[in-house]
């Protein structure tokens, strides 16, 4: 077809729709099709742009959700005001929410009731917590996460919602949609540029919407939308490879677990070596007494599978009764018995080396990982069981001639661990037992300076880029690190050398009370264990201050910070074992590594004056003030600028704060209009309104003085009566979002 | 103390300027209490239509042609009458009939029996207030001279040139053209008169307060004239003098434009139109007391200025349409923005 014909075509169109060009427009403040369905589109796209830490499976749910709201607020649009339809939109989102979460207790599985709301909320700050303490991503989006990823949806959905069609600042609600943006920083992922992509092409559409709503009723060019829809998605495609990596800056974000500590400790056994040590607040874990009067090392998982990132679980196996850690019973029997706390977690703490255990109700051996799974329904609170085993053999009584047959499984490294092998390799000879390599590595993990530190010079999960192995070799070159990179590059150089090896995830001995000892979350460590004939599995520590006896010397200097649960014993543990025990390297219960960490917290005996995490609640609260003030400041800074310029100035922050308070007046309103309006809001205040509006006339139109301050009373009483005129909700949101700073000019005609 | 001690106390320097704005302020006084003694006037007779009567005032303070259009009764010929009575001068009355040649409004040469000469007898066009009432009904060659005595200000009969009075203003008034026996007004002299006006009947209570004052006397004849000819005339200078920035004439004549821009619209707003806006602006700051233009004013005279020059494609438009076009005109021009 020629452009004639299209000319031609378009011609009789376009007289019909100009003949009355009301027909066809958009109701004037409500948003066209093309902007409503950018602006339902909008959440999810930005929802798209955290897929590397959420996952895919949200996207359905969110989908039908966010998709219900909008065909609901559509509907109701068309026969009430906006605000109707947003409230519309919210009953559905709850009730989306509650089918979700708590769908037994409610009515119908969507209506909510006191019970079922008491249990969403249960639901939603489980689901919070999940992912705040998500030890690796993806996370699995099921059951609570899910809850809680849909639960923001709608609340951004709502918000936008709010933003876009009752306030008209499409502006805004762009800003608010791009929120989970946040979450891949927190984790301190790089986000692919085209993770970003949909978030910025919906932000754009939002932008050039009521352009496109527009050309749709009154035929004109479509470059100018289309163009810019284009430009504002290169524009923000841009913007991730031109910004730095999250993982490169120093800035130290608020990550999400300061935020969400959760009440129940999370003990997770999985090793990221790519990421800073994460640790919750300190939490009584289980306390334990033994048959032998001294205290002993605790397994919960064992990681006998060298991984694309580091040493991983295996599937578990159900497990053989007799023995249940190979090479158990070679040591001096001893047995313990265990007293949980509440928890949640895939596995019990077991003696090292269990050789039996009488498993409470919902656990079972699982034999391919050394585990005593427990699934995850089962109550952990006030749980007791028994269980016996034997203590790891000190290193240097192990025989010397010693040799491992029969584990070559746990000799396997993969292609991207070769660094480490060989470096393992090196440090024997082909005629060394397998004694003396054990020797040989221990002493160089524990020989020279090797430091304890949580933090990482480039922390980020391993999990996103599978570089967990090369962030272990920048351990090595380094030599600072926590527990899980010791005891990974013990065993995997420990593997290299030709040693069955692998990494365990347990506790340490804890503090002792009365009649037993207690353990915290801060006992949480990890260590290498070899296997060597005739001694079963062996504990090689090398974390420095855990008992290596060649701690370095930043590990030795730092004594415990206290706890509340070590107020009850008189010392720390480490004073509180002096005697002589079978197991050195278990008894000496050195500082442990994560107490000998944190060195910005105030050490010693005495109590912080502050607590730390009050202090960084404290920050958080005042930052999010800040950001929540920012637009009332903007609005301040612009007043003081505009009445330095005298009455036209006042003047036009009269009309501003009019725009601020929902009156946005076209653009071809006069003096006169704007006068009426303050004067329809204000009838009292109609002189003072009338005597800025005829300085600023003067000043403006007949050249006339702009002296500074002269209406500054007049302007600051209209201010004040319009605010009180307007209701709470109005005000509040002009100090929140002020829509001047959008434009003090509505874009709408005024028919 | 006196005003002239007062004087005496200022500063040398600015005592000229104060006494130019001491002027200036009284002069705005003076308008402002003329313009209300004309509006009370006229108000006395024709109760209920303070807008129409102000905007007729500020019409004629524009040395603007007013056309009053609207059916039989409503006051059209009273209004026009009491502002004759009302602002003085010399008043006359044109009845247009089908019949009426145009000598009868212009005036003819006479042979002056004693000096044996041909004198000039000026017609009723020789006046400072016209009445042309039903100017619809004259025929369209009379109309055409009348238009022509308003456009030029002057008559030329035999080859002599004979200039009309200061201010000359006139007060058409004409019933609706599908009314019966009458000659449309062509577009080109419609452009002539500044503003167009309807009256529209009186609302219960202000019909109640006609009926009750004439029940006794015609209000009519109570009207004196409350300024003089040479008081209006100075009016109207003071109106002319009102000063107009660049932003709002700019603003004025982009109204305008937006006016030809229309789909619906075969001629827009002339720019004799766009002139008469500005004029009629001026005279409307000055009668609010001020001697600078503002946007409002230029606001609020175009649904009256503009609508009437403006020529639809459809030729069974009405008035109404040609309202509604410049009512969208003011909505889409951008009013300039005080910073």
């Amino acid at each position: 077809m020629s452009a004639r014909e299209l000319l031609a075509d378009r011609a009789p169109e376009r007289g019909d729709d100009e003949r009355d060009p009301r027909v066809r427009l958009p109701r004037r403040g409500s948003a066209g099709a093309v902007e409503t369905i950018a602006l339902a589109a909008l959440p999810i796209a930005w929802l798209w742009s955290a897929v590397s830490v959420l996952g895919e499976a949200w996207l359905g749910p969110v989908a039908l959700a966010l998709g219900s709201m909008a065909l609901v607020a559509a509907l109701v649009r068309s026969v009430a005001p906006s605000l109707v339809g947003t409230l519309a939109a919210g009953v559905v989102g709850a009730g989306w929410i509650t089918a979700l979460t708590a769908a037994d207790e409610a009515l119908l599985g969507v209506v909510p009731t006191p019970e079922s709301f008491s249990e969403t909320m249960l639901v939603l700050s489980r689901g919070a917590t999940d992912i705040a303490w998500a030890a690796s991503t993806p996370i699995d989006a099921r059951g609570a996460v899910l809850g809680a990823i849909v639960a923001a949806a709608i609340a951004i959905a709502a918000m936008v919602d709010v933003l876009g069609h009752v306030l008209r600042v499409p502006a805004i609600a762009v800003v608010f949609a791009a929120v989970p943006l946040v979450l891949p920083i927190a984790f301190r992922i790089d986000v692919p540029w085209w993770h970003a992509l949909p978030g910025a092409i919906a932000t754009a559409a939002v932008l050039a919407a009521p352009a496109i709503d527009e050309r749709r009723s009154r035929p004109r060019g479509w470059l100018a939308p289309v163009a810019l829809v284009g430009a504002a998605a290169v524009l923000a495609a841009a913007v991730p490879l031109v910004a730095p990596s999250p993982r490169a800056t120093d800035v130290d974000l608020p990550t999400l677990d300061e935020l969400f500590a959760p009440a129940t400790p999370v003990l997770s056994t999985e090793i990221d070596l790519g990421d800073q040590l994460r640790r919750p607040a300190d939490r009584p874990v289980f306390t334990y007494s033994t048959t032998d009067g001294e205290p002993i090392v605790t397994r919960l998982m064992t990681l006998p599978s060298a991984g694309d990132a580091g040493f991983v679980a295996v599937e578990p196996e159900p497990g053989n009764p007799e023995e249940l850690v190979e090479g158990a019973s070679t040591g001096a029997p001893v047995q313990m018995t265990v007293r949980m706390g509440e928890v949640r977690a895939e596995s019990l703490p077991t003696p090292e080396r269990v050789a039996g255990v009488g498993a409470p109700e919902g656990s079972s051996w699982d034999d391919a990982n050394d585990a005593l799974r427990i699934s995850a329904d089962v109550e952990t609170d006030a749980l007791e069981y028994t269980a016996s085993g034997s203590r790891s053999r000190p290193l240097d009584s192990l025989p010397a001639d010693a040799g491992s047959t029969g584990h070559d499984a746990y000799l396997a490294m993969p292609e991207a661990a070769a660094g480490i092998a060989a470096a393992g390799a090196a440090l024997v000879d082909d005629g060394m037992s397998t004694a003396q390599r054990v020797a040989a590595v221990h002493a160089f993990m524990t020989d020279g300076l090797w430091s304890y530190s949580e933090q990482l010079d480039l922390p980020g999960f391993a999990g996103a880029g599978g570089d967990g192995w090369a962030a272990l070799a920048g351990f090595l070159e380094t030599r600072s690190g926590y527990c899980v990179h010791y005891a990974s590059a013990t065993a995997g150089l420990l593997r290299g050398a030709g040693v069955p090896a692998r990494v365990v995830v347990g506790f340490l001995p804890g503090t002792a009370i009365s009649g037993g000892w207690a353990v915290t979350t801060n006992e949480l460590h990890s260590w290498a264990e070899a296997w060597i004939d005739g001694a079963g599995w062996v504990r090689v520590e090398t974390t420095p201050g855990a008992g290596t006896g060649a701690a370095s010397p930043e590990g030795a200097a730092i004594t415990p910070t206290p706890t509340p649960s070590a107020s009850d014993a008189p010392e720390p543990a480490q004073t509180e074992a002096p005697t002589p025990t079978p197991t050195p390297s278990a008894s000496t219960a050195a500082p442990t590594p994560s107490v000998s960490a944190a060195p910005g917290e105030p050490g010693g005996q005495a109590a912080p004056l502050l607590d730390p995490a009050l202090v960084r609640g404290i920050l958080t609260a005042l930052g999010v003030l800040l950001v929540l003030a920012l637009p009332a400041l903007v609005r301040a800074a612009q007043r003081a600028v505009r009445l330095r310029r005298g009455a036209p100035g006042g003047w036009l922050e009269l009309r501003a704060t009019l725009a601020d308070l929902g009156a946005r007046l076209p653009a071809s309103a006069t003096p006169g209009q704007v006068q009426a309006a303050i004067v329809a809001r204000v009838p009292q205040l109609g002189a003072a309104s009338d005597r800025v509006r005829l300085a600023a006339e003067r000043a403006v139109f007949d050249a006339g003085p702009r002296d500074r301050g002269a209406v500054d009373d007049d302007v600051r009483a209209v201010r004040r009566a319009l605010g009180r005129a307007a209701p709470a909700w109005r005000r509040a949101l002009a100090a929140i979002a002020p829509p001047s700073l959008v434009g003090v000019v509505a874009r709408e005609r005024d028919d | 103390m006196s005003a002239a001690g007062r004087d005496e106390q200022e500063p040398a320097r600015s005592r000229g300027e104060a006494r130019g704005r001491a002027a200036a302020d009284d002069r705005a006084q003076r308008a402002a209490t003329a313009g209300e003694r004309i509006e009370r006037a006229v108000a006395s007779v024709i109760a209920g239509k303070a807008d129409e009567i102000r905007t007729v005032l500020t019409v004629l303070l524009a040395e603007g042609h007013v056309l009053l259009e609207d059916v039989p009764g409503v006051g059209k010929t009273q209004l026009a009458r009491a502002f004759a009575a009302a602002i003085g001068g010399t008043v006359r009355r044109i009845q247009c009939t089908p019949d009426l040649l145009p000598s009868d409004i212009t005036g003819m040469s006479v042979l002056d029996q004693r000096s044996g000469e041909l004198r000039f007898q000026p017609g009723p066009v020789f006046a400072n207030i016209v009445i042309a009432d039903e100017i619809n009904r004259a025929s369209p060659k009379t109309q055409a001279a009348l238009l022509e005595c308003m456009a030029e200000g002057q008559v030329t009969v035999d080859g002599v040139t004979h200039v009309l009075p200061t201010p000359f203003l006139v007060v058409a008034t004409q019933n609706p053209i599908d009314m019966e026996g009458t000659y449309a007004l062509p577009e080109a002299q419609r452009d002539r008169f500044m503003a167009r006006l309807e009256l529209g009947y009186p609302d219960e209570d202000a019909e109640h307060a006609m009926v009750a004052a004439r029940e006794t006397a015609q209000p009519l004849d109570a009207v004196r004239a409350v300024t003089t000819q040479e008081q209006f005339q100075a009016e109207i200078d003071a109106a002319h003098a009102v000063r107009a920035h660049e932003l709002v004439e700019r603003y004025a004549v982009r109204i305008a434009r937006a006016t030809r821009s229309h789909p619906d619209v075969r001629l827009g707003a002339s720019p004799r139109a766009t002139l008469q806006l500005v004029r009629a602006a001026k005279a409307h700051a000055h009668l609010l007391g001020r001697d600078w233009l503002s946007p409002d004013d230029v606001k609020a005279l175009a649904p009256h200025v503009l609508p009437h020059h403006l020529v639809m494609h459809d030729p069974h438009a009405r008035y109404d349409d040609a309202r509604a076009v410049v009512a969208l005109a003011l909505a889409s021009t951008v009013a300039p923005v005080m910073r």
